[in-house]
């Protein structure tokens, strides 16, 4: 178990404005760490400097309180799921998993009784044989884990390594990357661009962009709180409403707040036509909706603009259909000009 | 009405037009293999049997009249010990030849595989003397290993080494060709292997490096398994290649000193055209043959398994 720490990290390539300019960071011991954030925002730049597989332009790099900034990858004590796996084509499962440890002249009887154990927990037992091409998507994810698992390391960096999956598989996967930290207890350091896999694993978000951290919180707090527009409309899904104040008539606004904001799920459908003088309750027209099972997402014109709201367990508003929409004071964020969250 | 005939068309002419489809179906495969095949009879398999017919006549090349000696000629080879001494000339001159230009070759490659300008205007250097005719490149290396006046002499006199006959002694002779063949093969082969290493992907190298893989054994279990089929090829190539040498023997040694550097295609030559034996020149031409058969399906079947198709 390790924690890890960046203090005034950037990272810059010859004649290029910095990718990452300035960026401080903890990692907790046994965390699950998700580096979140749109493509090019610097967080696979961050895990790989973790990695030591990129060089450190300016600042340090922490595990356990040591400086690793001239520390090689493999004295660093981490292994590291790749996107694409990175799995030995020319070797057989068995081997990719054994590679690393026959490098670190881990004695045979001891290494059989490791791969035995480690493909057992991620159920590659009867693919030890098997070259990657012989694997599916699942399976070469398994290898994967299962190559980064059987070094015992201190942490773990996974590197999008969900996305190349299909949409089930992902999920399941989810589940069982929650159970496998949950039973190793190592750190966990994983990058993805996919907020849902953030929000579903992580103990903890790093939410980036333009190698800045936006938010670093709990998947709860940064949801219910977003440091800014950017957070507010990256997490969640759809992404929160945000309209400027002018001419809304909105509860009690902050003194400072230029813009309002309100998750799809906080709108609800005001039956009785209007709503108490603690919402914020306007008329708009359906024009889309999503049905998803047992929730339904909607697009509504209003009079500010189109907003997006969700029902649940709720019979379905045809297109066309003029409703009332509520959001309760409470669930408004207001944000300042530099769209910055503004207490409410 | 006569749009309704044009609509319902005219059936014996549509079962006219579809036979002629079915036909010209059935023959397609013919038509678009048919000029390949043509060329490979006869410039490939005929010639072939006739020279498997020649070796078992006795002819001089000028009279019409050929006399049939049966295995005589393939006999006669079993006995010669000139022919011996051919065989193991080119043997190991295809040995040295493939070995040296490959392995050198990937080392060349492993240095410059990063693409920066220095490297590619170190490649084209290397590369350039495979653009280079063999005619030139005997005759400059004439000059550069000539016992009196050549560059290589003249190198090693500053260091106090007393001149070395390259082509006139027969202990050097065979290796100084060697070397002109490797000289000449390592850019190609340097520049294809390059390709290749470039082609690796390089988390490859990243996770191998996460595995605590040292450099030999980084190259042993990643890069070499990995431009293997790459190194498949330019076996192949090199081992056809350095059988059929003649042009610098021709030039340089005329199989000399003491059949020294004498190979098959070289002696094939010379009985064929300068002794006017063509019937034990087409012997030589079988035992190539068999030769490169022989290498050909041994590579295949010892490799197939060792390389690693993506």
């Amino acid at each position: 178990m390790s924690s890890i720490e960046l203090r005034h990290v950037k990272k810059s390539y010859e004649g290029k404005p910095p990718v990452i300019p300035d960026l401080s960071l903890e990692i907790p011991d046994g965390s699950f760490t998700v580096l979140v954030g749109p493509s090019g925002c610097g967080k696979s730049t961050t895990l790989r400097m973790i990695a030591g597989l990129e060089d450190v332009t300016a600042g340090d790099i922490l595990i356990d309180g040591a400086r690793v900034n001239e520390v090689s990858p493999s004295e660093r004590d981490i292994a590291m799921v790749f996107q694409n796996y990175a799995l030995y084509p020319t070797m057989s499962v068995q081997e990719n998993i054994e590679f690393g440890l026959i490098n670190m002249k881990v004695p045979a009887p001891e290494r059989k009784r490791r791969i035995d154990e480690i493909s057992h927990i991620v159920g590659l037992e009867g693919y030890l044989k098997r070259k990657p091409s012989q694997l599916s998507g699942g399976q070469r994810q398994r290898v994967a884990l299962a190559r980064a698992m059987v070094k015992k390391p201190k942490v773990f960096l996974m590197d999008e390594p969900l996305s190349n999956l299909d949409a089930k598989l992902r999920t399941q996967m989810r589940t069982e990357l929650i159970a496998l930290h949950q039973r190793l207890g190592t750190t966990f350091v994983y990058v993805t661009h996919d907020q849902t896999e953030a929000m579903s694993m992580a103990t903890k978000i790093v939410l980036m962009r333009d190698g800045v951290v936006q938010q670093d919180a709990s998947p709860e707090e940064i949801y219910a709180h977003p440091t800014n527009r950017f957070a507010a409309q990256f997490i969640g899904t759809p992404a929160m409403n945000i309209f400027p104040t002018e001419g809304l008539s909105l509860p009690e606004p902050p003194k400072d707040a230029a813009l309002v904001g309100f998750r799809p799920s906080r709108a609800l459908l005001a039956t009785s036509g209007a709503g108490s003088r603690d919402c914020f309750t306007f008329a708009a027209t359906v024009r889309i909706h999503e049905v998803m099972g047992s929730e339904i997402i909607y697009q509504a014109e209003a009079p500010f603009g189109v907003v997006s709201f969700k029902t649940f367990n709720q019979p379905l508003v045809e297109v066309g259909t003029k409703v009332t929409l509520s959001v309760d004071r409470g669930s408004l964020h207001f944000f300042d000009a530099q769209e910055r969250r503004v207490a409410a | 009405m006569e749009a309704s005939t044009a609509l319902a068309g005219n059936p014996a002419k549509d079962r006219q037009h579809e036979g002629a489809k079915r036909i010209l179906r059935m023959l397609r495969p013919y038509i678009l293999v048919g000029p390949s095949a043509i060329v490979l009879i006869v410039f490939w398999i005929v010639p072939i049997f006739q020279m498997g017919g020649l070796s078992l006549f006795d002819w001089n090349l000028v009279n019409p009249h050929r006399t049939f000696v049966g295995l005589k000629n393939f006999a006669g080879l079993i006995q010669d010990t000139q022919f011996h001494q051919t065989l193991a000339n080119t043997l190991i001159y295809m040995l040295f030849t493939v070995g040296l230009s490959v392995s050198l070759g990937m080392l060349v490659a492993l240095h410059l595989k990063e693409a920066t300008r220095r490297n590619r205007f170190l490649q084209a250097v290397v590369f350039s003397p495979y653009v280079i005719s063999l005619a030139s490149v005997s005759l400059l290396w004439l000059w550069i290993m000539n016992k009196d006046y050549g560059l290589l002499n003249q190198i090693l006199a500053v260091f106090g080494i007393s001149a070395i006959d390259w082509l006139g002694d027969p202990r050097y002779a065979l290796g100084s060709l060697i070397a002109i063949s490797v000289w000449k093969s390592i850019g190609y082969d340097a520049l294809i292997l390059t390709s290749a290493l470039q082609s690796v992907p390089q988390d490859l190298y990243e996770a191998a490096e996460l595995d605590h893989a040292g450099r030999w054994s980084t190259f042993r279990k990643i890069t070499l398994p990995m431009v293997s089929p790459t190194l498949f090829f330019i076996v192949i190539v090199e081992v056809i290649a350095s059988l059929k040498v003649f042009e610098t023997i021709q030039i340089m040694t005329q199989g000399g000193p003491q059949n020294a550097t004498n190979t098959l295609v070289f002696s094939l030559y010379q009985y064929a055209f300068q002794f006017y034996k063509v019937g034990y020149a087409a012997a030589i031409g079988m035992v190539l043959l068999v030769l490169v058969a022989v290498f050909a399906v041994l590579y295949f079947k010892l490799l197939e398994k060792r390389v690693h198709y993506r």
